[in-house]
């Protein structure tokens, strides 16, 4: 067959589309192809969930079952309490919040790897290109997590008394446009924020702060509503504010109860489409910073910025942790405390584990649950020194937290030093403990002393609870983190595994020392004797301690 | 003239100016070692030629191409090695390799039979099919060079291409870029290995500080000294690095050595 008789070969129409948006479909493909590659063999779920393929729950459990827990409990709560327009309101305001803080936080290498720009930067591959294989990319990622935070309401809303069979699909629709145009908005904000050169960290920071603080608001404060019964949500939902009225979410969630109750409309149809339309456009908008900043990755590295200086030589501080814990306790000190002030990743690891003694607190005096023991013999005085003493509890994660790290491969340093572990690790526990429980100890102890009008009884209340504390720190550094810190890449999926059994053991003595408190209370001499003990098993701890370290780090005691 | 050309190129991080307007050229056909103490802005340039990094002031040209406004035409007939020997760990040597061929969209057929061949001439064969993250660092600097050559590219950027590679492997890269010479492709040769350089390059551009400092064919450069390695600390060094590395040894302050024993 000669030449001039060959058909032309038709191109298939998804590469049509492609090169009307200015994207190489070859080089797409394979990208695309080498990305879903990479994210099967778990390089982006281990970065942006912080573990590992071989872990007993799947990596991505960390993000979609949290997300798929959050809107399960706030279903719950709200079920049979609100009517359909507060349940779409609540149900879309926490997808596009845990949406946005998810892409945000914990996705955002998935759309944008700096990496890239070695790799991919000498390769003939147009921006556009780029931007379209890693959106591609990021969209299974949303996928996943709109699935995640829509399930539950979708499902269970169509149980609600003023709902009918079209709240299904109008749900399903609200949700799936606020869970894309939240995604496309995170990635706008994070673009944005590396076009003008700041630091990401902080925001980023915040934004899990926000999710952290989202999930413990609807697990306790669902609490504290059911076990209130004062009604004031049902009041709230009854009459939401006024102003709810102009934001978008509140349009669709009328929309979406509207149409549970009428039917689709022409109009409902309308606002879903717009609200589609909406979030297509930002996806496209993303599209097109992403190829920017893609081509902006090559304007070089910005300039280190200044980080804050930890007090450790000529000053007064470190003065005194010298002369307080020797030079091996002062640099352990230092050590931990320069970690936890630049890193803060340790920070999210480690301080939501004492959200539980934090609950327990705020519960308690939200609930006329906080008398003084000292004074009210009743269960009501008793929740107080539990909550001081579940401190200590969070210490086994806390230490097992304390593991992982950013550098990892830097511990030849501490490994190749002649270093007093003893000394080193005393200075290391105290700067974990000033890090994470003593400012949360310090706190109740002061709210406790404001409800009480009573300072002194708050101060014993307090002495036991850290003498306990201290016990904890050190048996937990012992038994759970039996090591250098920070010598494994850092890790969330391992959570509890070697700390399930310290955690139960240490709680069980919480509530146990808790309890004894509350038998002393109005026994002078029993409280003294328990303070007494306390501090013998501190003691005696201290003694074994510096030998036991020895033993495990190796070099002089 | 074709092969690479840079005119006046200026590139700053920050306020630090790493290269102050440097010009040059390399004709193809020709080895061009480059060199430099370390932060003298040679890794800078190499990413500047690669479209890696883009500069502030100045032109840069890959085979007529200008590497800004002509980028995807340039980076096609560009290969680079870049010196950490930057790889997706968690694909495979041959997966790489097949990336690299579609991302320049080499025909299928040609492209399978071009990565067995670099599989082959790097002894890359056996550990084709593990993940790269598993490998030495002289496989992994085997497998940039492989994805840094499949294409067939007429001017090729070596940056510091020797990095954990063995003997072998050492010696067959320079073959290599001889026989890459040969055939009329421009190389430029950015290394710390002056020995290397020295048997393998035409020609030496010597930067410092962001300038540069001596452009001369190799053996004009070593019939002013007894070695380059000699030629280069005159022309680069900062301090009086022997005094320095005495007072170190000795616990001594350096300025005191430098000013000897008081009178």
């Amino acid at each position: 067959m000669s030449a001039a008789g060959k058909q032309p070969e038709r191109e298939p129409p998804l590469d049509r589309l492609l090169r009307r948006l200015e994207v190489q479909p070859g080089p797409y493909r394979a990208l695309l192809s080498a990305l879903v590659l990479m994210d099967l063999r778990s390089a982006h779920y281990a970065r942006a969930t912080g573990a590992k393929p071989d872990e007993a729950l799947p990596p991505l459990f960390w993000v979609a079952g949290q997300l798929l827990l959050v809107s399960f409990l706030a279903a719950a709560l709200l079920l049979g309490r609100v009517d359909a327009r507060a349940f779409a309101l609540c149900g879309l305001s926490i997808a596009a919040l845990c949406s946005f803080s998810a892409v945000a936080v914990g996705f955002d290498e998935v759309a944008f790897d700096p990496k890239d720009r070695l790799i991919l930067g000498p390769r003939p591959l147009s921006a556009r290109t780029y931007a379209a294989a890693r959106l591609t990319n990021l969209g299974a990622y949303v996928l996943l997590l709109g699935a995640s935070l829509t399930i539950c309401p979708a499902l269970s809303g169509a149980f609600l008394r003023d709902a009918g069979p079209a709240w299904l699909p109008t749900y399903l629709l609200a949700s799936g446009a606020v869970c894309l145009a939240s995604a496309a908005l995170a990635l706008l904000a994070l673009l944005g924020f590396a076009r003008s050169g700041r630091r990401l960290g902080g925001a980023k920071a915040a934004l899990a702060w926000v999710q952290i603080a989202l999930f413990l608001l609807v697990v306790y404060g669902g609490q504290f509503a059911l076990r209130g019964g004062a009604g004031a949500l049902e009041e709230w939902a009854a009459s939401p504010p006024s102003a709810l009225t102009y934001t978008p979410l509140d349009l669709l969630a009328r929309t979406v109860a509207w149409s549970a109750w009428e039917g689709l409309s022409l109009r409902a149809l309308g606002v879903l489409l717009g609200a589609w339309g909406v979030a297509l456009a930002l996806v496209y908008v993303a599209l097109l910073w992403l190829g920017r900043a893609y081509l902006g990755m090559a304007s070089g590295p910005l300039q280190a910025a200044a980080l804050p200086r930890p007090a450790r030589e000529g000053t007064l501080t470190s003065g005194l942790a010298q002369a307080a814990l020797g030079r091996a306790g002062a640099l352990g000190l230092w050590w931990i405390s320069t970690h936890f002030r630049r890193d803060p990743g340790l920070r999210l690891r480690t301080w939501p584990l004492l959200s539980l003694a934090l609950a327990a607190g705020a519960v308690g005096v939200l609930s006329a649950q906080a008398s003084d023991p000292f004074l009210v013999r009743d269960a009501s005085s008793a929740l107080p020194l539990l909550a001081l003493n579940l401190v200590a509890a969070a210490l086994p994660q806390v230490c097992l937290a304390l593991r992982s790290g950013e550098d990892p491969d830097a511990l030849w340093l501490l490994e190749s030093a002649p270093l007093d572990a003893g000394r080193f690790m005393g200075g290391l526990r105290l700067g974990l403990l000033a890090w994470s429980a003593y400012p949360l100890l310090l706190g109740l102890g002061l709210l406790y002393a404001w409800v009480w009008a009573a300072p002194l009884h708050a101060l014993l209340c307090l002495i036991p609870a850290w003498l306990f504390c201290e016990l904890s720190a050190r048996w937990s550094l012992l038994t759970v983190l039996r090591g250098h810190a920070f010598r494994r890449a850092a890790a969330r999926g391992e959570a509890l595994k070697p700390a399930a059994l310290p955690t139960a053991l240490v709680t069980g003595l919480a509530g146990g020392v808790a309890g004894a408190q509350f038998w002393a209370a109005e026994r002078p001499w029993a409280y003294a004797a328990l303070i007494l003990a306390l501090g013998v098993a501190l003691a005696l701890g201290a003694r074994g301690d510096r030998r036991a370290w020895a033993r495990i780090l190796g070099g002089a005691s | 003239m074709s092969g690479i050309s840079i005119t006046g190129l200026r590139k700053s991080y920050g306020e630090r100016e790493v290269l102050r307007g440097i010009s040059f050229s390399v004709p193809p056909g020709q080895v061009c070692g480059y060199l430099g103490p370390n932060g003298a802005g040679k890794s800078t340039t190499i990413k500047v030629l690669a479209g890696v990094l883009r500069p502030d002031a100045g032109q840069v040209s890959v085979a007529g191409h200008d590497v800004q406004r002509d980028s995807l035409a340039a980076k096609r007939v560009l290969g680079y090695v870049p010196e950490s020997g930057a790889l997706y760990g968690l694909l495979s040597i041959r997966e790489h390799l097949n990336l690299v061929a579609d991302l320049y969209e080499l025909e299928r057929g040609a492209a399978g039979r071009k990565v067995a061949q670099a599989l082959e001439l790097f002894d890359l064969g056996e550990v084709a099919d593990q993940r790269v993250d598993t490998l030495s660092k002289g496989q992994r600097q085997k497998t940039a060079l492989a994805a840094g050559l499949l294409h067939d590219p007429e001017v090729i950027l070596f940056d510091e291409p020797l990095g954990g590679l063995d003997a072998n492997a050492a010696r067959q890269l320079k073959d290599l870029i001889q026989g890459l010479a040969a055939r009329g492709k421009t190389i430029l040769y950015c290394s710390h290995v002056l020995d290397v350089v020295e048997r393998v390059c035409d020609r030496a551009v010597i930067l410092s500080q962001g300038e540069i400092v001596a452009d001369a064919p190799t053996a004009e450069l070593l019939a002013q000294a007894e070695s380059l390695e000699a030629v280069f600390r005159q022309l680069t060094r900062a301090a009086d690095d022997e005094v320095l590395t005495a007072a170190f040894l000795d616990g001594e302050d350096a300025q005191d050595a430098q000013e000897g024993p008081s009178a």
